[in-house]
């Protein structure tokens, strides 16, 4: 085993006071293989340079170290500060986050890439022929390696930090954002280097925020937040199966290029980390919690796709599951042995076109209709058995036309005011919750403009208010029935960012039904095709995009991309 | 399409000149006690007395006071118009709305029940019943009620029924309220121009209904009515008492009638735009 952390705790001291501390890495463990590569990633601030510097014994000197960093079978913690140094660069090397004062300003680099192996005993001659063939390697041209380093780029120096690290070596390398200031066809090949290396047997520790490159790299991914290890799993499923709902969250942060969907970043801020809480760490950001999550810690517990995830709730939890639903209406049936699912805080997009039977299946999942045949879960419960009132409470509906959805005679106030008034819980607060409400969807909150009537306000206005009395009761799950396909695009753009905002901060869930296959794709992360009442596809938004399997998939899409017409 | 109708209708001319007959008429009607110089049910002085200071519309055949009976007889026919239409709009209202909602068997009993009326002449049945039991004012209020509700609940159900898949009646719905809050919000407050409608018409049919019956005669006899003014005056016509014994009467009677069908008139033109007036109807 070349490098395993067992238990391993990392405080910093806070400056002046004592016992005031904040904790940085808690209770790592995690184990390397030869020919092995994990990736850590997490927000910045979640200890990932931290773990860098504890593999290397190099914490700063207000940190507290306890637990152990076992290299090659020893235990660091136990070595004096002249065995370590024997250890590192021979058995362990790093390649440290690339800031501008990494490389000594007064040596040429190549000199500085050959240094390691000059205190290994090397001569000065052969460490420098070594130096150069290696910065050759690293596609450092010829003659550059003769400069400073603030006469290199960013990226040059990035690769010369690499030169460093690979010079001595070692079995085990250690690297810290090692992509994050190189252009995409150097992140290319530096993933080809790394590669290399783990082919050739060595055990890497690779930090990274950039997702795409860990999934590229390594074989799994550990997914740190604010010191704490939330998931660990096979790198291939980060990008499009993560089980917790922060490594969906990153992975909605993470630009890739082939995803149209607008980027969210994680919703809230970081946790401080002066104070550990009672219950899970991710809690106030989750998009799921339950009681549960705010008295215990979660624990470990292993996922089907051989990872590990800690949640109360093991992972992104279900919120509705249709199976084997089939619905006529007298002769015609609409939908047949439709099974679908829905997880916490997803946007998921039914597309199809009209009389495919996208509106039934919404009423279905609204209860408004009973199906002739299988059954609707919402959280674990059958539809049937929910109290019709109390699960009205927990989904929003906004409609294809707000003209319609809102009554005539009901003004701006009245209109989101219905819900409280339906469930009864209209009081003196309600009026500023409806003023709050109004300004989230970025309406007027003056009397002049709730006392209007429908009539006075315009579409995109009117399909805010339909939104914001969608939101009053602060619903888990939205259902967005074609509330975009009246209004103009302008307005259109505006609701659709509106809508995604709201659900990424309030972490709902949402079901968007469109005929537009090219909304869709802006808005969902997963998409369900509908075809003749049958679910033809189901799979995340960009795989659907990029290679559609089902003929009519394919037919939509080309609908929407061709801008000529056949020759008839 | 969004209406206020109480806006609407002050601007209505011939609305409001209808309401002003009608409330002039009905308050009249209602102080007749308090009004009635003599009273209407006893002699007051000879037959046949012409008008005069002390009796305005002079004297009957046996010594009543005319102006009195006058009074005392547009009090019942207010009495019998308004009653009538509301118990018939409550019927109506009630049987109509749940027709459309509970749907089912019991709607095809009610519209079944409606049509079976549809095809019977109610003033015969009226005729027949009064002729037959001669019974008490009140009792013929309620009958008439319960003959002349149908056409109310069938434009009630129709209206129901299209106003229950309104979107945002489902949205309401959806937002978990009860039938009896979709009633209350969202169905009864439509339904009112259609239920005004009814009412005016029906206290129309009634009024009119009431004259015609004690015209004949087969009303309460000494239950005072423009019908019997009317009946009894017309075997004194050789007297030419017609001016202030029949005018007077058919009048009164004319007066309530059109200003009910004024009211109407102009509430169908504020609830349905295209029958507006002016350079409006040239367009449409």
């Amino acid at each position: 085993m070349p490098l395993q952390f067992k238990n391993l705790n990392v405080k910093y001291r806070l400056s002046g006071t004592e016992g005031n501390t904040i904790t940085a890495l808690n209770n790592i463990s995690l184990k390397i293989n030869e020919g092995e590569c994990v990736s850590i990633v997490g927000e910045s601030g979640s200890g990932k340079t931290t773990l860098a510097l504890a593999s290397m014994k190099l914490p700063s000197q207000n940190a507290i170290m306890t637990g152990s960093v076992v290299i090659n079978g020893v235990n660091t913690s136990e070595l004096s500060s002249e065995e370590m140094r024997k250890i590192r660069w021979n058995e362990i090397s790093i390649v440290f986050q690339n800031y501008g004062d990494v490389l000594n300003p007064v040596h040429k680099i190549i000199n500085q890439v050959a240094e390691p192996l000059i205190k290994n005993g090397e001569s000065r001659n052969a460490a420098i022929d070594k130096s150069g063939k290696m910065l050759d390697y690293m596609k450092i041209k010829t003659g550059r390696s003769m400069l400073y380093p603030h006469q290199l780029s960013s990226g040059e120096r990035q690769r010369v930090l690499m030169a460093m690290a690979l010079i001595t070596d070692s079995g085990i390398l250690v690297l810290d954002e090692p992509v994050a200031s190189v252009d995409a066809i150097t992140k290319l090949y530096l993933a080809e280097v790394i590669k290399k290396q783990i082919n050739i047997g060595k055990a890497v520790l690779l930090i990274t925020h950039d997702l795409s490159f860990a999934a590229l790299c390594s074989d799994y991914t550990v997914v740190l937040y604010s010191g704490n290890i939330l998931e660990s799993l096979p790198s291939k499923e980060l990008l499009d199966a993560p089980h917790h709902p922060y490594t969906r969250a990153l992975v909605r942060s993470f630009p890739v290029m082939e995803r149209a969907k607008d980027l969210a970043g994680v919703r809230g801020a970081p946790p401080q980390q002066t104070s550990t809480p009672k219950g899970c760490i991710f809690q106030p950001r989750c998009t799921q919690s339950i009681d549960v999550c705010l008295e215990r810690r979660p624990q470990a517990a292993s996922t089907n796709g051989g990872g590990v995830v800690v949640c109360h709730r093991c992972g992104i939890a279900t919120m509705i599951s249709v199976e084997n639903i089939s619905k006529s209406y007298k002769d015609i049936e609409v939908l047949k042995d439709v099974s679908l699912k829905l997880d916490e805080g997803e946007i998921l997009a039914l597309v199809g076109e009209t009389g495919s039977g996208k509106t039934t299946l919404t009423y279905l999942i609204t209860g408004t209709i009973k199906p002739d045949g299988g059954k609707i879960i919402f959280r674990g419960k059958g539809l049937d058995k929910i109290n019709r009132k109390e699960f009205a409470k927990m989904v929003g509906i906004v409609y294809q036309s707000p003209r319609d959805s809102i009554s005539h005679r009901f003004n701006v106030f009245e209109a989101i005011a219905e819900p409280l008034v339906i469930h009864k819980v209209f009081d003196g607060k309600s009026a500023g919750k409806i003023r709050n409400a109004l300004r989230e969807v970025q309406l007027p909150v003056d009397d002049y403009f709730i006392r209007k009537y429908p009539h006075e306000l315009s579409g995109g206005e009117l399909q805010r208010v339909a939104i914001a009395r969608a939101l009053i009761l602060e619903p888990d799950l939205i259902i967005a029935d074609e509330s975009t396909s009246f209004l103009d695009p302008s307005v259109q753009a505006k609701i659709l960012r509106l809508l995604l905002n709201l659900q990424n901060e309030r972490g709902i869930s949402m079901i968007f039904v469109t005929h537009d296959i090219g909304v869709a794709r802006k808005v969902s992360d997963r998409i369900a095709v509908l075809h003749d009442g049958r679910i033809v596809e189901n799979t995340p938004t960009h795989h659907i995009i990029e290679n559609p399997q089902h003929e009519y998939t394919k037919k939509l899409i080309d609908a929407v991309k061709s801008s000529k017409i056949s020759d008839l | 399409m969004h209406i206020r109708p109480f806006r609407e209708f002050k601007r209505n001319r011939i609305g409001v000149t209808g309401l002003v007959m009608f409330l002039l008429l009905s308050t009249t009607a209602i102080l007749a006690p308090l009004i009635a110089p003599h009273d209407p049910w006893d002699y007051s002085d000879r037959s046949f007395q012409p008008p005069s200071m002390n009796h305005l519309l002079g004297t009957n055949d046996i010594g009543y006071d005319i102006f009195s009976e006058l009074l005392w007889a547009l009090r019942t026919s207010v009495f019998f118009g308004v009653s009538v239409a509301a118990i018939a709009c409550t019927i109506g209202l009630i049987l109509g709305v749940s027709a459309a909602l509970v749907g089912g068997l019991y709607d095809l009993v009610v519209m079944r029940i409606v049509d079976a009326l549809l095809a019977i002449p109610s003033i015969l049945v009226l005729i027949l019943i009064a002729a037959y039991f001669r019974p008490s004012t009140m009792i013929l209020v309620v009958t008439l009620s319960l003959i002349i509700w149908q056409t109310i609940a069938r434009g009630v159900r129709a209206q129901t029924l299209s106003l229950k898949t309104k979107p945002h009646i489902k949205a309401a719905r959806n937002m978990g309220a009860s039938t009896v809050y979709i009633m209350r919000k969202h169905i009864l407050p439509e339904l009112f121009p259609l239920c005004a409608m009814g009412f005016v018409t029906k206290a129309r049919i009634a009024v009119f209904m009431e004259a015609g019956l004690s015209f004949l005669g087969i009303f309460d006899p000494t239950t005072k009515s423009l019908g019997i003014m009317m009946s009894y005056a017309m075997r004194y016509l050789y007297l030419d008492v017609w001016f202030n014994w029949l005018l007077p009467a058919v009048l009164s009677l004319s007066m309530l009638i059109v200003s009910l069908a004024l009211i109407s008139y102009a509430i169908e033109e504020i609830f349905d735009p295209r029958l507006k007036g002016g350079n409006n109807a040239a367009t449409v």
